[in-house]
């Protein structure tokens, strides 16, 4: 049995085309089930509660990579199958990552089942599948494998990945997260032509991460949304999540 | 002498943009990252920042010009432009450019050093295995 999952942006009138076509195209493709709209009275963790009672084999995310990440988060059971049909040009990289096109076309996709076994990444007890972001704070002690500590010179951000994020592709077969550094660097060409800013990039594969911070907590953010507080223990556990992929 | 290979700083090679199937690890600390520890990686690693403690891996590490490495260091393959305090062990070959600083004792199979390149301490061209450690040969020749 199938579920689909509709967020809220994807209610909006210029959407609503594509929601019919997709409605209609499951039907053709034999993989229909049922159509839950997220409103302010109906959340995702919810309907995937509800579902994981209902004993559902297959949520379809119907939306960007926040509504994938944030059913991902509320998971409990990870025997069942998810899926993405991306909606709008913004903020799809799963679904880009996973080949899996835009509205109507990712239907035929999702019929065809190609599960992969990916993996998912575990921070105080709650799932996440992208990534996650600790802001600039130079209270924020990291430890990585129980073995070495990361130090940024001026507290620069820090990206855990497991699959993708900010137009970076991490690998989630590979059983590792990587924390990713940022560094801009200001490029200044003879003084006249302005300053051009170009970035360095830290990429540290590691399994496990340790987040403390002395002072207060600092937040530790899915997407836009604060995910944890620290202090945080962030692992991988490998091949956790069956996701239908295109390719 | 081995030919090294080393990834782009600019389009990291785990960064496949196009598709996220498996590809092998790659390790990059940038200038502005220090690593205290013990790092132990697989695959090829690129330090243009810090590390203190100790560094291994299976695969090659590049240690850039700017880089400061207080540790000691094992991998198949060695190339350092840069700083390092600490023993150096290579199972396949070391090579030290002419802006390299090395304090430490080195030992690969393979050694080359360029003109201009500071280097203090022992070097040795036994065999080492793997896991940067002499091998049995030579480990039976020392006792002996």
């Amino acid at each position: 049995m199938y579920l689909y999952i509709v967020d809220t942006f994807a209610q909006d009138k210029k959407f609503q085309r594509d929601l019919l076509h997709i409605q209609a195209r499951v039907q053709d493709l034999g993989i229909s089930g049922r159509f839950e709209k997220l409103t302010i009275l109906k959340s995702i963790q919810d309907i995937v509660h509800d579902a994981e009672r209902k004993e559902v084999k297959t949520i379809v995310a119907i939306g960007n990579d926040n509504t994938f990440n944030s059913i991902v988060s509320y998971l409990k059971d990870n025997s069942m199958t998810l899926g993405i049909i991306p909606i709008g040009e913004k903020n799809n990289s799963i679904a880009r990552s996973l080949h899996i096109p835009n509205g109507e076309a990712a239907c035929a996709v999702l019929s065809k089942r190609l599960i992969k076994k990916m993996d998912v990444g575990k921070v105080n007890g709650k799932y996440f599948f992208s990534s996650l972001f600790i802001p600039a704070s130079q209270s924020a002690k990291i430890e990585c494998d129980k073995s070495y500590t990361i130090r940024t010179s001026g507290g620069s951000p820090i990206r855990i990945v497991n699959f993708c994020d900010n137009g970076y592709q991490g690998n989630a077969q590979d059983g590792k997260l990587e924390a990713v550094v940022e560094e801009k660097i200001d490029k200044n060409f003879f003084g006249f032509f302005g300053k051009k800013e170009s970035t360095r990039t830290s990429v540290i594969p590691t399994k496990t991460i340790s987040i403390k911070s002395n002072e207060k907590s600092v937040p530790i953010y899915s997407g836009n949304d604060v995910f944890v507080k620290t202090p945080a223990i962030v692992e991988i556990v490998p091949k956790k999540l069956r996701i239908i992929s295109g390719a | 002498m081995a030919q090294l290979t080393y990834i782009n700083d600019k389009n990291m090679a785990m960064f496949n943009k196009q598709d996220g199937t498996s590809q092998e690890i790659e390790t990059i600390i940038g200038p502005s990252v220090t690593l205290e520890g013990n790092f132990v990686g697989s695959g090829d690693v690129v330090v243009e920042g810090s590390i203190n403690g100790t560094l291994k891996t299976q695969g090659s590490v590049r240690v850039g010009k700017d880089a400061k490495i207080k540790a000691e260091v094992r991998a198949a393959q060695v190339y350092v432009a840069g700083e390092i305090r600490g023993n150096v062990f290579a199972s396949s070959s070391l090579e030290l450019a002419s802006s390299a600083r090395v304090v430490g004792n080195i030992q690969a199979k393979n050694l080359s050093i360029e003109a201009g390149a500071t280097f203090q301490g022992k070097s040795s061209m036994d065999p080492i295995d793997e896991d940067g450690d002499k091998n049995k040969s030579s480990k039976q020749k020392e006792t002996k």
